[in-house]
């Protein structure tokens, strides 16, 4: 009972810190920061611009930050409970690369100019298609079946990803490669909210019912089925709602590895370690890392804009490899 | 409750792993299943409780047959602990013992005080309520041990199948294990036990389903199948066999000569 | 590539005129045989500008591969029946040059190979302004031997640009060239320098910068300029620049100020047709 009240009390504490960095992103730009900065920018550029800013270049990274960042928060755990590895993650086993390869062949033959729609679609067809292979290839493999498969997946999609830019003849697609492949979520505008937020909600809402399953399936496949849970229904469950939330997020602001990995992982100990807790958790801290992690990027240096991805591999590259010597260590013993 | 199998067949890229086996389980039965490596134990669970596919053969409860019964009536009459369970995840032991309740819960709500008490009651029965609280890489093998099986006795199903639940413990912890079982047959539940150890089989099981290649080689009271002919065929070993009243000691002694 | 036909200056018609001419004259007698290097290799889209004025074209070898792209370059069809190359030194090397042109940017590796194996090679400096476009004008010239036609074309770019006078005036009006993703060009910049000249004060003075900055679009709209270029939108070839370009907030602040149209190509590289766009940006100021 004390658990229940403790694990509540966790996601009340996580709620209220996305909310306030929510509110923090949303005071902190190269036009004005803080409340000074703000009043200096509203008497410069008086109440229209300012709402312009506020409404149409601030609010949408805001939104963005906490969307993408729960996304992949969940989607990481979601993945993590579903394959029973610890390591697996979007970024580090090729999702996220697979989805920016999608959304990059959308963009760059103009589908998306025909139908805006095609971006998140394909996006969300190449993470799908990843999480099947790799599901195929290493789904009931071991750890390091799974990452070995990943990493050659993520860089096959990375060079794909790199090949289709250059091959455009705009000469700006092959600058772009840097934004796919780091991400970002600066001058992103509502237009990209309302691409991707349907998906994402609907991608969370799969994860979210899958949730329960995934505890069980802590006691491996064949006890789960034994317990009653429908292998077939959480497979496509954890797959398309994974998809739907990577997919939609890289579609929007490229690929940002690593918070699937640290998220979670930092969270499992403060639920006990039980997937249908994590999930939650692992949403509302990604949600705030990710918006901590893009004020960073703003507040480092206005000149040269750092991009997110960057920031969050600075710090998710050394976590990764402190985890991977963690679990060698605890192998051994 | 009664379980039925009639003539099921499993098979593995056209081998026959299990051929034509038929057993029965029924209320307040202790049974062991024995046999060598490979004869097919393991899978037959599998095929009972769903996981595995069998080509042809009934499963029925009372005389219904298993696939009409949905996934979750199922999981609440028969109960599965699985051999060397590894659990990826550093779960409380009674979160873990919660998860047997999975059947009977809601999705998005607490477990019912229904639940809780079941749990309570089963860490009590294996005598693990004192680490209860415990997270479970902290336990020992055998306290783990005792959590797993928790688990599946949260379950309440009538009908429980384990699968070498004593492969891995100490002595102390042995006897305790199949002490656990024998108690909850006397309950009425009914067991089938997966096991390798001759010696506790004969002690604790009521009947015995000896199976050699996938089908049933003999099958009886453990005198009478676990005769030194039946051990010579079955698992190739000269036993030294020690009978007590009622019972028999077996020590696996040496490999059987080409000669015998 | 949408040229500007209007804005075709009396120049770059004397120029054609010069050319055509001087080919015809020099086919149809064969008399024409200029002194200095007769196998013209460049190897950057800046310089293949700049020879293709000063070189006679049957002392051309080989121009860029950017040399015929209309985004880059405005020498269009004069490209046709040259080699293009991509700057390698085994392409160059097989061409047998007697002369290598290209800018000190770029082409590192290959240029120091051609040194080692004894090629002439000459490096223009990058042109930031447009008395960097005469100073590279007159190095090339007396490159590739001086002539008729060196002559008349550094003497009517000259003439061009001393005829130019810079507006003064205490309030200059802004003018910001808003690249893909948000890329400007700062002080010291050829951009920046024509805009003075055309008597606007430029976003490298404004955010004091030189060199190139990512400009956000917040910051772009709180400096509000008064004239704003945003470069090709390629809507051919879609990438994220043109997907930027409907942000909302962009498309708030082209209410609220001029849009222009300045082609990439004439100003990209320094060189005559730079006078172009400052004819272009000229107008602008006056309509403003």
């Amino acid at each position: 009972m004390d658990n229940i009240k403790n694990y509540f009390f966790l996601l009340s504490a996580l709620g209220l810190l996305a909310v306030l960095l929510f509110i923090a992103s949303l005071m902190i730009g190269s036009a004005g920061t803080g409340f000074s900065g703000m009043r200096v920018m509203f008497d410069q550029v008086g109440p229209e611009v300012f709402s312009v800013i506020m409404k149409e270049i601030r609010l949408p990274r805001a939104i963005l930050g906490f969307t993408v960042g729960a996304s992949l928060g969940a989607a990481g755990a979601a993945l993590q409970g579903y394959l029973r590895n610890p390591l697996a993650e979007p970024g580090v086993i090729g999702v996220s690369t697979a989805a920016a390869l999608g959304a990059v062949i959308a963009i760059y033959t103009g589908l998306s100019v025909v139908m805006p729609l095609a971006l998140p679609l394909m996006a969300i067809g190449g993470s799908l298609i990843v999480i099947f292979l790799l599901q195929t290839i290493a789904g009931s493999g071991n750890v390091a079946t799974l990452i070995l498969a990943g990493v050659a997946i993520s860089s096959l999609c990375g060079a794909l990803t790199s090949l289709a830019l250059n091959l455009s003849e705009n000469p700006f697609a092959s600058l772009e490669i840097v934004f796919w492949l780091l991400g970002s979520i600066t001058d992103r505008s509502m237009s990209h909210v309302w691409l991707s937020t349907p998906f994402i909600v609907i991608g969370w809402l799969f994860l979210a019912a899958s949730s329960r399953s995934l505890d069980v399936l802590s006691l491996g496949e064949e006890t789960a089925v034994s317990l009653g849970v429908n292998l077939s229904r959480i497979r496509i469950l954890v797959i398309s709602g994974t998809a739907l939330c990577i997919g939609a997020c890289t579609a929007i602001a490229g690929v940002i590895g690593f918070v699937g990995l640290i998220v979670p992982h930092l969270m499992r100990p403060l639920v006990g370690h039980q997937p249908s807790r994590l999930l939650p958790a692992s949403a509302l801290a990604g949600g705030s890392l990710l918006l901590c992690a893009d004020i960073m990027v703003r507040l480092i240096n206005f000149d040269t804009e750092l991009k997110l991805g960057v920031v969050t591999a600075l710090i998710g590259g050394p976590f990764f490899l402190i985890l991977i010597l963690r679990l060698k260590v605890s192998h051994k013993t | 409750m009664k379980l039925e199998a009639l003539n099921i067949t499993v098979e593995f890229q056209s081998r026959k792993v299990i051929n034509e086996l038929s057993l029965s389980l029924g209320k307040g039965e202790l049974v062991g299943l024995i046999g060598p490596n490979g004869a097919g134990k393991t899978t037959l669970l599998k095929a009972i409780i769903g996981a595995q596919k069998y080509v042809h053969g009934e499963l029925t409860l009372d005389g219904i047959p298993l696939q009409d019964l949905s996934q979750v009536e199922r999981a609440k009459t028969l109960s599965y602990l699985p051999q060397a369970q590894s659990i990826e995840w550093q779960l409380q032991a009674r979160a873990l013992v919660m998860l047997g309740r999975f059947p009977y819960q809601q999705a998005f709500s607490p477990p019912s005080p229904d639940c809780e008490y079941a749990v309570d009651q089963a860490l009590a029965t294996v005598n693990a309520t004192p680490f209860a609280f415990r997270s479970l890489h902290t336990l020992s093998g055998g306290e783990r041990a005792l959590v797993l099986l928790a688990r599946t006795l949260a379950v309440g199903a009538p009908l429980i199948l384990v699968d070498e639940p004593i492969a891995e413990l100490d002595l102390y912890h042995q006897i305790n294990v199949m002490q656990i079982l024998k108690d909850k047959a006397t309950e009425g539940v009914g067991v089938l036990a997966v096991l390798h150890d001759l010696t506790m089989a004969a002690q604790f099981m009521d009947r015995l389903i000896l199976i050699n290649d996938g089908s049933v080689f003999a099958e009886g009271s453990p005198k009478e199948v676990l005769t030194k002919k039946n051990l010579e065929e079955v698992y190739k070993i000269s036993p030294h066999q020690k009978d007590l009243s009622n019972n028999s000691i077996i020590f696996p002694w040496k490999k059987v000569t080409k000669d015998v | 590539m949408p040229v500007n036909g209007k804005r075709l200056s009396t120049f770059s018609r004397v120029i054609s005129a010069w050319c055509i001419g001087l080919f015809f004259l020099g086919y149809a007698t064969n008399i024409f045989a200029s002194e200095g290097p007769q196998r013209i290799v460049s190897i950057n889209v800046c310089t293949d500008q700049l020879v293709a004025l000063l070189a006679e074209k049957d002392r051309i070898v080989s121009l860029s591969h950017l040399a015929n792209d209309p985004y880059s370059s405005w020498l269009g069809t004069f490209v046709d029946g040259l080699v293009l190359n991509h700057g390698t030194a085994e392409e160059v090397i097989a061409l047998s040059p007697d002369l290598v042109v290209t800018t000190s940017f770029g082409f590192r590796p290959t240029i120091s190979i051609l040194k080692k194996l004894g090629y002439p090679v000459l490096e223009l400096p990058i042109a930031k302004n447009l008395d960097d476009v005469s100073t590279n004008l007159v190095l090339l010239a007396s490159a590739i031997g001086d002539n008729e036609i060196t002559q008349a074309v550094i003497g009517q770019f000259n003439r061009e640009v001393s005829s130019q006078t810079v507006p003064l005036n205490s309030q200059l009006p802004l003018f910001v060239s808003y690249e893909a993703n948000g890329w400007t060009m700062g002080e010291n910049s050829l951009t920046n320098n024509v805009a003075q000249m055309a008597g606007f004060e430029t976003i490298g003075s404004r955010l004091d910068f030189s060199g190139g900055l990512k400009v956000d679009l917040e910051k772009l709209l709180t400096i509000k300029p008064d004239l704003i270029e945003l470069g090709y939108q390629w809507s051919e070839a879609p990438a994220l620049v043109s997907q930027n370009l409907w942000h909302p907030a962009l498309q708030e602040l082209l209410k609220r100020t001029t849009l222009i149209n300045i082609p990439d190509a004439l100003w990209l590289c320094g060189s005559p047709k730079t006078l172009d766009a400052l004819h272009i940006l000229q107008q602008a100021r006056e309509a403003l």
